[in-house]
């Protein structure tokens, strides 16, 4: 069963991560969910794939109500973050969920109707969760065409979907403890999984004006404090989408 | 698609109603531990008037240890069944997607539907097993509860011989016995609601 940990606690206003399950088939990669909460009322965001459902609902479960979830987040559309979605209806069928307009019509094969979901325009949009307003910010190409990302400015944490990940094995840390060597494990994969340069300049520019304690990705361990401007600077200077270019495989990019 | 029945549905609600009732025993669990380690130091303080009180107290402590205990493996238990619960969604929903191939191509997925079939059986089979599982397992708190039960009356019997300190010891007592009484209500809740569910 995958553990919950409070990362952030301002009064009512809450995030909790659910993170590094270790029965784990090693055929999937380790997700981090991420619990927003402003009293009673909650969203997840990327709550996961239907493989990982059971571990992140157990664990949920032991520590909060679920039925406090009244919406989830999707940053893109990909199996490893939304393809528990049927699991997720099936427990509250009112459920909605954020997703980018680009996969509307995509994602309704994981489950869900036309009604359970909100798209979220290409510019962004505010998510009122009871008395927080969190920022859907575009992250286009980073590395989904129709991604975003999810920013909290009362906390001060902006979750960041696949940007920031790093494919870590074993029982490691939830905080990054030594950068250099954390973003060693982390540039294949930013490599390969982010298309374009363009693009990351634009988020790298937009997200370094903004007061962040917390950058929450979807997979890996969390940055905080200095670490968060020693990564938003790494990944400007990164050269993305030359992952065919590494070697001769092309997932030799993603090791 | 849609899943075509809401049982899983049902069931993940009671586990949440089970994660929640855990979560207030465990807790009950932790005043009665630290409300029993006063006592005994308050026993100690006492004298040898309040001795049958102070062992009384350290065995309510070591309760309230095999209560956590239990509480800590049904979580776990909890798990399994989530597991139990989810995988026989997700068997339903492959099968209302086989349900919905025309008639006359069926019989070439006759191969497929009889291992969905077959799986479906192994799961609910296996999820059966888990919710008897979840009954046993609540049946022993329960009993672990009233020997809880016997020893804070024990407690409230010792307090009588603590001369100076009865009154406080008799109120720690009535703390401790009011903690373990709510504990066994939110249990024979819990075991209810299971009975019903089964039903």
């Amino acid at each position: 069963m995958k553990t919950t940990t409070p990362i952030f606690q301002d009064g009512a206003h809450q995030w909790i991560v659910v993170a590094r399950d270790p029965k784990r088939p090693d055929y999937l990669i380790d997700t981090n969910e991420y619990l927003i909460v402003d009293g009673q009322r909650a969203l997840l965001t990327d709550p996961g794939g239907s493989e990982i459902f059971s571990a992140v609902f157990s664990a949920l479960t032991a520590a909060v109500d679920p039925r406090h979830i009244e919406a989830l987040f999707a940053s893109h559309q990909d199996p490893d973050i939304i393809s528990s979605l049927a699991l997720w209806l099936e427990f509250n069928p009112a459920l909605k969920c954020h997703l980018s307009w680009l996969w509307s019509e995509f994602v309704p094969h994981f489950g869900g109707k036309g009604d359970t979901f909100i798209d979220i325009p290409d510019e962004g949009c505010t998510i009122r969760l009871g008395r927080l307003n969190l920022e859907a910010l575009p992250a286009h190409y980073l590395h989904s065409s129709g991604n975003f990302h999810l920013y909290d400015r009362k906390a001060r944490i902006l979750f960041s979907g696949d940007v920031g990940a790093a494919r870590l094995t074993g029982d490691y840390p939830l905080f990054v403890e030594d950068f250099d060597q954390h973003i060693r494990q982390a540039e294949g994969f930013h490599r390969r999984w982010m298309g374009s340069a363009e693009a990351k300049r634009d988020w790298c520019e937009r997200v370094s004006q903004l007061p962040i304690d917390m950058l929450c990705p979807q997979h890996g361990a969390i940055y905080q404090g200095a670490d968060v401007m020693r990564f938003i600077n790494w990944f400007d200077e990164l050269p993305v989408g030359g992952g065919l270019r590494r070697g001769g495989s092309p997932l030799q990019a993603q090791a | 698609m849609e899943i075509p029945s809401s049982t899983g549905g049902h069931s993940l609600q009671l586990v949440v109603e089970i994660s929640a009732g855990i979560r207030q025993v465990t807790a009950l669990s932790s005043q009665v531990n630290l409300v029993a380690l006063n006592a005994m130091l308050a026993a100690k303080q006492a004298g040898s008037q309040a001795r049958g009180f102070g062992i009384v107290s350290g065995e309510l402590r070591q309760f309230s240890g095999q209560l956590d205990r239990q509480m800590h493996e049904l979580g776990d238990f909890i798990g399994d069944l989530v597991h139990s619960v989810a995988e026989s969604a997700r068997i339903r929903l492959h099968v209302a997607h086989l349900d919905q191939i025309p008639a006359a191509i069926q019989p070439h997925l006759a191969g497929a539907a009889t291992r969905i079939e077959a799986r479906q059986a192994r799961i609910d089979s296996d999820g059966s097993e888990r919710w008897f599982g979840l009954g046993n397992r609540l049946d022993h708190a329960l009993r672990l509860c009233n020997t809880g039960i016997a020893l804070s009356r024990a407690a409230k019997i010792e307090a009588v011989y603590g001369q100076a300190l009865a009154a406080s010891l008799r109120q720690v007592a009535d703390e401790i016995e009011d903690a373990i009484v709510t504990i066994l209500q939110t249990i024979k809740q819990l075991r209810r609601a299971l009975a019903h569910h089964a039903a």
